[in-house]
């Protein structure tokens, strides 16, 4: 038993091709560094050298890492983080999602979850508390990941909680997502590895609970922050959801559209939440332990039966303007697709975009893939998600699929790192252009709040200066913490001061005494670990860029939306050094 | 001279419409201004989107969709469009 508090002080490696498991101890100096989350899924990989091996080879690991926050009353904390080599970047990719598979699986007494091997059959792993072992998982085989864990509740019981992959991980599809209660631990690929293990689902069981160092302390805290959350920080989050990010984008000309060849698209009004509101019925819902309630569902009809789905800027973003999609009862089928084959919807949407401008430049010989076709989009889905036809080459991302087509496709494949762009536009948004340039795993804006840097008054957002890339660096510092200790990035609205605070709320559960100064090292720790896991895979300087049609040519919508390659390359620079990095972005030491 | 105003989010929700046009009788005018004027034509903007004289910290102004305005003023013309929004843009 640890005597630490907020930590079990152990992980568990388990073997499935053996079936076998073991716990392992922590070190309290790790734990205090890298935290949990992000960071000490990060750590674990580098200890096991997971850089050496193919994503999908039985010799991979798959970390499942929670926090020393999860359990306690603090809002949104029942989060955790899934970490591993990625099979659609080969870099580092971190994925977190929020349920109570974060609770349970922290009570089977341990602190992460490492995973190695390859199971004979398709199974199911069960860790309840220290007992591991495997059962068979082909009754569910094919099902989709919500319709397999409504499989697995009525087997197992409600004492379990599920993380399940749905037919896109089976098959491999390179951005398949892992999946419970509905929610995504969505980009990178993660749902590929756990399938590539021939494991369908991981159920938790346990009564492990850690004990707070400042129980009443924290209580308070927790109170004190639940109602912080109720305030106007998040009240775009509960009343609109993210959604409303499409009309405010669209009149800043930052919606990308058109596979970023445009910032605006004319059907945007159709798809605001505004619209969605007026049209149909909305249910919304919470995570757990969450006092926000950003979750906003709708009902939709799809082959013969309705079906919830959940709405995100990020969904109607990519499988909408992104092809062109302005029917809003097709958006939505789209989006309820992609949750059902268990993909991410700003990689599907990003590499059929890029696929619809190959077939327009006659590049690809699919000529029912238009860009504004809703049937074409829905029928591209499927394909992608059941590994057929041309769906084969799109289920291996825009990056593949352009190596593939050849012609110098890859200038406008929507990339970086071979993980497809979310919905800001680069050439608008110029401090995020930098954040997904230097992104460890790709372009990605929760790991890289740059956009942030771009709507402060003090910022040209077309025109940025080197004097905002440490801006870029400080909300990635934030983004670090946030996603180790781990916090929902919705409340970061509510702090005055993240980092006081953050570490405020890690002594009452920790017991230890950190300061901001503290957390702020731990950033640059967990942060140089993901560049140190990347430089030992293969990372060069030269990953460190954007499509070259995004240098070359301003939007269609915007002329002044420009960004040229001796800019991004002297914004990487001025980065790099203020990550105290040499200036092409190695670090001077390295723990490897 | 005639501004444009753009409500988005939280702010159209308050304020109930997506736009609306204000008449000034003025050749310019220091955008401050222009939003006290809308918080006295829109008790729920004045009551969920200010703070006292100043537009509340989650929110944030944008004239034609170019430049930002949180604390600093600045001007708006004849023609212009005044976009009110949400300070977070997180998706």
């Amino acid at each position: 038993m640890s005597n630490l508090h907020g930590y079990h002080g152990q992980y568990l490696q388990v073997d499935v091709t053996s079936g076998t498991a073991q716990p392992k101890p922590l070190n309290p100096e790790l734990l205090r560094t890298y935290l949990g989350g992000s960071g000490l899924g990060t750590r674990l990989l580098l200890e096991h050298e997971a850089w050496k091996h193919d994503p999908l080879a039985p010799e991979s690991s798959l970390v499942f890492a929670f926090s020393p926050l999860v359990g306690s009353p603090l809002t949104t904390s029942a989060k955790f983080a899934v970490v591993s080599r990625s099979p659609l970047t080969g870099r580092i990719n971190d994925s977190l999602a929020s349920s109570t598979f974060a609770i349970a699986g922290k009570r089977t007494g341990h602190d992460a979850i490492l995973i190695q091997g390859r199971a004979a059959i398709p199974s199911i792993l069960v860790i309840d508390e220290d007992n591991v072992s495997l059962q068979s998982a082909e009754h569910l085989w094919r099902l989709s990941a919500d319709q397999a864990e409504t499989r697995l509740r009525e087997d197992f019981g409600k004492d379990y909680s599920f993380a399940v992959i749905g037919p896109g991980g089976e098959n491999l599809v390179r951005y398949a997502t892992i999946s419970h209660s509905g929610r995504h631990a969505g980009r990178g690929g993660s749902g590929a590895v756990l399938g590539s293990k021939n494991i369908k689902a991981i159920a938790v069981r346990g009564t492990k609970r850690t004990d707070w160092a400042n129980s009443e302390g924290l209580v308070e805290r927790a109170r004190d922050l639940s109602k912080r959350s109720f305030g106007p920080a998040t009240e775009k989050y509960r009343e609109l959801g993210t959604a409303a990010n499409v009309l405010v984008f669209n009149r800043l000309r930052c919606l990308p559209t058109r596979n970023f060849q445009r910032g605006s698209f004319d059907g945007s009004a159709e798809l605001s939440p505004e619209a969605m509101d007026a049209a149909r019925d909305k249910m919304k819902s919470s995570c757990a332990v969450c006092t926000i309630g950003c979750t906003h569902i709708y009902d939709i009809p799809l082959d013969g039966q309705t079906h919830s789905t959940r709405i995100e800027y990020e969904n109607l973003f990519a499988l909408g303007p992104l092809c062109e999609v302005r029917d809003q009862q097709t958006v939505l089928q789209a989006s309820q697709l992609c949750d059902h084959y268990g993909i991410d919807t700003i990689s599907t949407g990003g590499t059929i975009a890029f696929a619809m401008e190959c077939v327009e430049r006659g590049l690809l010989d699919e000529p029912w893939l238009r860009f504004g076709d809703g049937e074409a989009l829905l029928k591209a889905i499927h394909l992608i998600g059941q590994v057929e036809g041309v769906g084969k080459q799109f289920a291996l991302g825009s990056r593949v699929l352009a190596q593939t087509i050849g012609n110098d496709s890859i200038a406008f494949a929507p990339q970086v790192k071979g993980l497809e762009l979310p919905g800001y536009e680069p050439r608008a948004l110029q401090t995020m252009a930098l954040g997904f340039a230097v992104g460890t795993r790709g372009a990605d804006h929760n790991r890289s709040g740059a956009y942030e840097v771009d709507f402060m008054e003090s910022v040209d957002r077309r025109n940025v200066t080197i004097e905002q890339a440490r801006l870029a660096v400080e909300t990635e510092d934030k983004a670090a913490i946030m996603d180790s200790m781990i916090l929902c990035k919705f409340l970061r609205g509510v702090f005055d001061d993240y980092f006081a605070e953050s570490s405020e709320m890690l002594n009452l559960v920790t017991g230890w005494s950190l300061t901001r100064e503290d957390l702020l090292e731990s950033a640059r720790s967990i942060i140089n670990a993901k560049k140190e896991f990347n430089i030992a895979s293969g990372w060069t300087p030269k990953e460190d860029t954007l499509p070259s049609r995004m240098l070359t040519s301003a939007l269609d919508d915007d002329d002044q939306a420009t960004l040229n390659h001796e800019t991004l390359q002297s914004l990487i620079q001025a980065y790099n050094l203020a990550r105290g990095w040499d200036k092409t972005g190695y670090l001077e030491t390295t723990s490897l | 001279m005639k501004i444009k105003i753009e409500y988005y989010g939280i702010p159209r929700q308050r304020v109930g419409i997506a736009s609306e046009m204000l008449v000034f009788d003025h050749e310019q005018m220091g955008i401050k201004d222009i939003i006290l004027t809308i918080a006295r034509r829109h008790p729920e903007f004045q009551k969920h989107c200010m703070d006292g004289d100043e537009i509340n910290k989650n929110f944030t102004v944008n004239l034609n969709g170019d430049k930002f305005y949180q604390v600093d003023d600045g001007f708006a013309q004849d023609g212009d469009s005044l976009l009110i929004l949400s300070m977070d843009a997180g998706g």
